[in-house]
């Protein structure tokens, strides 16, 4: 079967420049992207095993009584004909519920979460589905952006079926008043896309009494090349 | 038909999570060819050295072939981070040339995806090499003539190879649309 990876671009991506994001200016390239062909390069990508997942695992408490609001985070990994991904390597990280992250660049003070590893990894069923145990984060302020909140968000970072599919991006909780005015939510120009950032409250997903349950769903690029007609 | 989920920036705060050891050597599940290494720096468009940029490489074998399963004997796909002096290394074997259709081949090349702070979605590039013959391959022949140069990693000794990466600006490096 030929799939399609259709060229990023248009209003349910972000722009590669914004006014207010880390200047993405002196990154961003000036001189326009040069219209790629999609070959075997680019529709054969990394292949990935239960080897690859190692320790980080699905429980970013670990066991732990860890601060914030426990919840699980879970979902399915779709094409864009919307049949599932399985096999998908998934990788999230994320601030703990003071809105710090385990990283020395993280410099703002606010306190750590010894029993939260703030990262997770696994690799979808034969279903495409994933599931994590963490907490929502707290905001945190971005640095020299005049008070601008980050609002509580995981990362997620996802290799499906091509070096074409390959997606690094944010879910966000509903609700929360800072999601309207986040520099980097709000790149993305598109109101419909930006939505799909955004999880739904699922108490089917959720363990009673002990977690809240998100559903989020993630639709990587590749589909099945429309037959020609006529 | 569902459009993408949209991308959003890898942000700064992410090593810990992404990358584990030995990610970059591609050769560490065996070598089955002549192990090269290619390195360089990232640089902005001040012309500053950025930390902190993933950078995702992926090629085919030494026969032009791109591993179909998670035990292929080479994997084909490395991942490093960009140090705080924006070097970045990579070690892998040389690939063979990649088929194209109409019976013609891409010359040796990798594929690069990069990701940073202050990038809003993945760009992509290509990694050529200088020793090899790149004048018939038909994706370089889509970079305007002048700026070709610009993705092909020039020798520095034996097996060691070098190419800088500049995001933006002055001798800026050819992107593709991803």
């Amino acid at each position: 079967m030929t799939r399609i990876y259709d060229p990023f671009d248009g209003p349910s991506q972000p722009d590669l420049r914004t006014e207010r994001y880390m200047r993405t200016g002196i990154t961003a390239p000036a001189e326009p992207l040069i219209a790629l062909l999609r070959t075997a390069t680019e529709t054969s990508g990394p292949v990935f095993g239960p080897a690859d997942v190692g320790d980080t695992g699905i429980d970013l408490t670990n066991g732990n009584t860890v601060l914030g609001p426990l919840s699980v985070i879970s979902g399915q990994v779709l094409d864009e004909d919307g049949r599932p991904v399985p096999n998908a390597l998934i990788e999230i990280w994320q601030a703990n519920a003071s809105g710090k992250y385990p990283h020395e660049v993280d410099s703002r003070p606010a306190p750590q979460d010894p029993n939260f590893t703030g990262a997770g990894r696994m690799l979808t069923n034969s279903e495409g589905r994933y599931r994590f145990l963490t907490i929502k984060p707290g905001a945190y302020p971005v640095p020299n952006s005049n008070n601008w909140w980050r609002p509580p968000h995981i990362h997620f970072s996802l290799y499906g079926d091509a070096f074409a599919s390959r997606l690094i991006t944010q879910m966000y909780f509903p609700g929360d008043p800072l999601n309207a005015v986040d520099g980097i939510l709000q790149a993305v120009p598109d109101a419909a896309a930006r939505t799909r950032l955004i999880a739904q409250p699922d108490e089917s997903l959720g363990v009673h009494e002990h977690a809240l349950g998100y559903r989020f769903n993630i639709v990587l690029r590749g589909r099945a090349e429309t037959p020609m007609v006529g | 038909m569902t459009r993408p989920t949209a991308a959003q920036t890898l942000g700064p705060f992410y090593n810990y999570a992404l990358l584990r050891d030995g990610e970059h050597d591609l050769t560490q599940g065996g070598q089955h060819g002549p192990a090269i290494t290619v390195t360089g720096r990232l640089y902005d468009g001040e012309g500053t050295a950025r930390r902190d940029f993933l950078m995702e490489w992926w090629q085919a074998d030494a026969t032009g072939q791109y591993a179909t399963s998670a035990s292929a004997a080479f994997h084909g796909f490395g991942r490093c981070i960009t140090k705080p002096d924006g070097s970045f290394a990579f070690k892998t074997i040389k690939p063979g040339a990649v088929p194209f259709e109409g019976n013609r081949w891409q010359a040796p090349h990798a594929a690069l995806g990069i990701f940073g702070p202050g990038l809003m979605r993945r760009i992509v590039t290509r990694v050529y090499f200088a020793d090899e013959d790149n004048t018939a391959c038909p994706v370089l022949a889509l970079v305007p003539e002048a700026r070709r140069g610009k993705l092909i990693a020039v020798r520095e000794g034996d097996a060691a190879y070098r190419l800088d990466i500049r995001m933006s600006g002055e001798g800026e490096t050819p992107f593709f649309a991803d």
